[in-house]
């Protein structure tokens, strides 16, 4: 019976080369991450309505990672529609985007949004940043479960 | 001329020995924080009221860390209050509460809370908490405008020699 548990962390980001510096950021953390990464809105949305915890397929993220900037169903749409769904909206998503605009940044938090992380220019940074991100979620918050 | 700010925090705790530890910890925090104190959720939300108001002894919180269990009105119905006000529900909530049971869990951060945290053993488990929390919010996560502007406990140090 396999009993490892991971920490199931789900991009929402279009940009692929954004994609790859997320999942190199995440690699090399000492959690045991899963991360499943999905390339616009309406897909990410299909994915968690089907998504179940504790499933091999499509298990339920404890964490989402949102970009704001994405063709189609925006990040806020997206943000809106999570927030609106009974079964999603417990589920902290965390705004990772390229955007420092006042504007965007309190929407976002109006939306409820759990975070608001500006994309940082370097990959160390980025590190950094998911590595203090990763254990505020598991270690401190037991809502992510590991 | 260099213009030292700390950040804002609001604790919402009946418990006296909870309220030392929590200060205790922010104390010593990397990030300089000006800490208020609330014994109920009555209470916070008359001190947020104030602080609607432009009261300078009363600054508005940028991080607020409330207890669930406390008496009269409890942690989730002050959660509740402050996430229908539109002044105040951006202000990131951390939860610190002895309860680990699924259920708190799931109810508080459906009332939208920015994390959920059982309160450590010790002193030092509290620190280390508090530290990744300020981190978290007030360096990583743009709670705090210009982030830049709040100095670590460092800065302080040696611009005051």
């Amino acid at each position: 019976m396999n009993t490892s548990k991971f920490l199931v962390m789900f991009l929402v980001e279009d940009d692929p080369g954004d994609q790859k510096l997320v999942k190199s950021a995440l690699a090399s953390q000492e959690a045991p991450i899963e991360l499943r990464i999905v390339g616009n809105g309406e897909e990410a949305l299909n994915y968690l309505k089907q998504s179940k915890d504790g499933s091999m397929e499509s298990p339920r993220p404890s964490l989402i990672l949102l970009d704001l900037n994405m063709p189609g169903m925006g990040g806020k749409e997206f943000l809106k529609c999570i927030k609106a769904d009974e079964k999603l909206n417990d589920i902290p998503v965390v705004v990772l985007t390229t955007s420092d605009s006042e504007d965007d940044i309190n929407e976002c938090y109006k939306l409820h949004a759990a975070g608001y992380i500006q994309k940082p220019a370097n990959i160390q940074e980025l590190k950094k940043i998911m590595k203090e991100t990763v254990k505020y979620w598991t270690t401190n918050c037991p809502y992510a479960k590991i | 001329m260099d213009t030292l700010k700390a950040v804002t925090i609001l604790l919402v705790e009946d418990d006296p020995g909870d309220q030392k530890l929590v200060k205790k910890s922010l104390d010593r925090d990397k990030i300089a924080n000006d800490l208020h104190i609330a014994n109920s959720g009555e209470e916070a939300l008359e001190y947020l009221q104030k602080s609607k108001s432009g009261s300078s002894n009363a600054p508005m919180p940028e991080l607020i860390l409330l207890d669930l269990n406390m008496p009269g009105m409890g942690g989730q119905e002050f959660l509740k209050h402050l996430k229908s006000d539109d002044q105040l529900d951006t202000i990131p909530v951390v939860i610190l509460t002895t309860s680990d049971s699924d259920k708190d869990v799931l109810e508080t951060f459906k009332l939208h809370a920015a994390g959920y945290v059982k309160k450590p053993g010790s002193l030092s488990e509290f620190k280390d908490v508090m530290q990744n929390i300020s981190e978290y919010w007030f360096v990583i996560c743009k709670r705090v405008k210009h982030a830049s502007e709040y100095t670590s406990r460092d800065k302080m140090c040696s611009v005051s020699r």
